[in-house]
């Protein structure tokens, strides 16, 4: 680029150069270029414009195979590699801006030692040609998504596995996670494994200043690290928390209400063989799915509302589909033998009907709240809690990431902010009732919001 | 939102070649800065993220 400075301003461009390392690093690199001295060089240290520009970070992009070839090439045309100052996984990437802010050209590095080709940056310089920003997926690539959809989807099995989010995805716009996440707090809870952690990481990597709410804090320690190696944001925090005990989510929800929340995930997931009793007396899965996530979103709705755009999200689970919303024994005193896979299903549907009755509710403070299902995804409680399930579809389960995807989208794209009291899988708000017999009442809809204001009641007194 | 216009609010700092530092937003590289006459720079800005230093 150096070499093509005098091409670049012949053709009415001015070249501005970023780095991600620190300050001493960027002035040792002005010297050895021997830049010229009124080529603006700037440093991002944190990366919070490599994130908004939509720039890559990764691993397996450094490993390509056709990286010793640009090494070469970078060798023949005399650059000596020294050492790397800044993040080493972060990859590259060019935009002509025109006078007034269009974009005239995007190349965004795939892999390490990718560069655009001169010509086209040049030409772009000189006629400048009114990119589209919206960034759709190409129009064949979103009908090919959509008409393999159709297809796919009631058979289930090829929907919630991960051929189903390779299908999904082809509609995905790729710009909706081109954010920069900066100076908003995200609380997730269960967030040291899983998906919980992935959307953690997701959300860091956008530059969000995220909270992982844990039963374990040396757990969530273990995973806060992971995160801050991984991403290079040093705010993120642990706060132990067990969801299903109320005592404890009223004292650290009254803690972090003390700041404001810009994103809420309701993550946390236990199921269990056997059936539980908490200290507040309910079962374990209705207080973790249900009754500690609803006393959590209560005692943090100031801090949502001091947010210009909160957002809570309910991780519910496909399994949902199953069942209907069921409010006559969710302590299963009277029912035998106890299912937890049952009780899973009851409270993924009860989470997905309160997440409905939020909406309702904080409509008129702006406070988007939604709730979605990952799919099938390979994690470590779907490992551990349901083995059989596991064994069986463990080649075709997503990847934890994938199964992340859409909380994270619903967390932070903008395109997302148009939804509420809506139920998502892959970026696409989708109908809550599949089987007959599964559609809950108004009176039941009522019940519910009042079995959960007496569980809250029942935390005040523990 | 526009790729400049995520870019625009973000200050960063620029090294300057006698090794002085100014804090400078994206956004003053293609809208003009404050005090500047009300015209932006007719120059397009070819903006390079580099992978790293060195």
């Amino acid at each position: 680029m150096r070499d093509e400075l005098d091409e670049i301003r012949r053709r009415g461009g001015e070249l501005v150069l970023i780095g991600n390392g620190a300050a001493h690093f960027a002035a040792a690199f002005r010297e050895d270029l021997q830049l010229a001295s009124d080529v603006p060089l700037l440093v991002d240290p944190e990366r919070r414009a490599y994130r908004a520009a939509g720039l890559r970070r990764g691993r397996v992009e450094m490993l390509s195979p056709r990286l010793p070839l640009h090494a070469l090439r970078a060798l023949r045309q005399g650059f000596r590699q020294s050492s790397i100052a800044g993040d080493p996984w972060q990859l590259g990437g060019v935009f002509v801006i025109t006078p007034g802010g269009a974009l005239a050209y995007r190349y965004v590095s795939a892999e390490a030692g990718d560069h655009p080709p001169v010509t086209e940056l040049l030409a772009a310089i000189e006629e400048r040609p009114a990119l589209s920003e919206a960034q759709d997926a190409p129009r064949w690539q979103r009908l090919l998504g959509r008409g393999l959809s159709r297809l796919v989807d009631p058979t289930v099995a090829l929907s919630f596995d991960r051929t189903g989010f390779r299908i999904h995805s082809l509609a995905f716009r790729p710009g909706d996670l081109e954010v920069d996440l900066s100076g908003r707090r995200c609380l997730v809870t269960g967030a040291n494994s899983g998906i919980g952690f992935e959307s953690a990481l997701a959300l860091a990597d956008l530059g969000a200043e995220v909270v992982l709410l844990c039963r374990s804090r040396e757990r969530g320690e273990e995973a806060a690290e992971q995160i801050r190696t991984r991403t290079a944001n040093r705010r993120v925090f642990v706060e132990p928390l067990d969801v299903a005990n109320l005592a404890d989510v009223r004292e650290v929800g009254a803690r972090l209400a003390s700041d404001r929340v810009d994103v809420l995930i309701h993550n946390a997931g236990v199921l269990p063989a056997e059936r539980v009793v908490t200290d507040d007396g309910l079962e374990q899965t209705w207080a973790t799915h249900v009754a500690g996530p609803h006393l959590l979103t209560r005692l943090l709705r100031p801090a949502l509302e001091r947010s210009p755009d909160a957002r809570v999200i309910w991780v519910s689970s496909g399994g949902m589909y199953t069942r209907r919303l069921r409010l006559d024994d969710v302590s299963w005193k009277r029912r035998r033998p106890y299912d937890g896979v049952v009780a899973y299903a009851e409270t993924k549907r009860a989470q997905v009907v309160l997440a409905e009755l939020w909406a309702e509710r904080l409509r008129s403070q702006r406070i988007a709240v939604n709730a979605m299902h990952p799919g099938w995804a390979d994690t470590p409680s779907v490992r551990s809690s349901i083995p059989g399930f596991y064994r069986m579809t463990r080649h075709i389960l997503r990847t934890p990431a994938e199964g992340a995807d859409t909380i994270v989208w619903l967390a932070a794209a903008d395109a997302a902010r148009a939804h509420s009291g809506r139920f998502f899988f892959d970026r696409e708000p989708r109908g809550t009732h599949w089987l007959p017999g599964t559609r809950e009442t108004d009176a039941e809809r009522r019940a519910l919001w009042k079995r959960v204001e007496a569980d809250a009641r029942r935390g005040a007194r523990a | 939102m526009r790729v400049a216009d995520r870019l625009a609010p973000i200050v960063l700092q620029q090294i300057l070649p006698s090794g002085e530092r100014r804090s400078r937003p994206l956004g003053s590289l293609w809208h003009p800065e404050p005090g500047a006459p009300d015209v932006p720079s007719p120059r397009a800005v070819v903006l390079v993220f580099l992978r790293h230093f060195g």
